[in-house]
């Protein structure tokens, strides 16, 4: 699975959670998932169980630390994935 | 510097965590997940966790201008966790400890933090979109005109008309605005 694609699935999974449609006219990469998409921090949680199971994978405590873009989340499912396949 | 949170129970009965027991691992440290398994009622107990610390985050948060995304640094320890009624806990982030003071009602869990150097707080509650309302409550209790409006932080504040700053805290969940701020 290419980044490409696991950015379209984590943006599925983000959509689930989001309240405002307006909010994913103007999304970038970057876009911050509490801040810009207003996510609120208990939906952040089921963000990343719904990840784990999408992807087949755990995201520990520090690795949910460093999520504060779309971008992170991407880079850390597909650092996961890497490490599955080593 | 307040921090606050806001639980509105219908809206939480709706929540995805009701169905799923993997948050408990998420959220609570391991100490903490002694005292939720002595809780009678674990839906309101996995709330007043979550209030708890969402409180002590804001409180912390205003003064650290940090974030982080992990619910496990906040641990909370409760006097003793009630299915209603008064809600007392202490919640440290860090070295940082704060005081948690709130109740458990039957539509809400409300939680509010403060450092243990600060004064008390005030809380004022209203029906969401009635920020003018608080407004006018808060001028009234401070005994001057304020406006409500975010700082460079995107930190809720009231402003005076010379530009003093009050610092609060705010929560929106269900039909309800909280709003908490220190005594004057």
């Amino acid at each position: 699975m290419n980044k490409q694609e696991i950015k379209e699935k984590v943006i599925a999974i983000l959509k689930k959670y989001t309240r405002r449609e307006e909010v994913w006219e103007n999304f970038s990469d970057t876009s911050d998932i509490l801040n810009d998409l207003k996510i609120n921090s208990a939906r952040l949680v089921d963000i990343i169980l719904d990840i784990e199971d999408e992807f087949d994978l755990e995201v520990e405590d520090e690795a949910m630390d460093r999520i504060r873009t779309i971008n992170d989340v991407v880079e850390i499912i597909a650092e996961k994935k890497a490490e599955k396949k080593d | 510097m307040p921090g606050n949170d806001l639980i509105w129970l219908a809206s939480a009965r709706t929540s995805a965590w009701q169905q799923r027991k993997e948050v408990i691992a998420k959220i609570l440290t391991d100490r903490e997940r002694g005292q939720f398994e002595e809780a009678k009622d674990p839906f309101t107990g996995i709330w007043a966790f979550w209030a708890c610390k969402e409180a002590a985050y804001k409180a912390w948060q205003q003064s650290e201008h940090k974030a982080f995304n992990n619910p496990k640094r906040i641990e909370i320890r409760f006097d003793k966790l009630f299915s209603r009624g008064p809600l007392h806990s202490m919640a440290r982030i860090g070295k940082r400890q704060f005081e948690i003071n709130g109740f458990v009602g039957r539509h809400l869990i409300f939680a509010s933090a403060l450092r243990a150097d600060e004064k008390a707080l005030r809380h004022f509650f209203f029906p969401g979109g009635n920020e003018r309302a608080f407004e006018e409550e808060a001028s009234r209790y401070f005994g001057k005109s304020l406006s409500l409006r975010k700082n460079k932080r995107n930190h809720p504040v009231l402003a005076d008309e010379a530009g003093k700053i009050i610092e609060i805290s705010k929560s929106h969940d269900g039909p309800l605005l909280a709003f908490t701020v220190p005594e004057r």
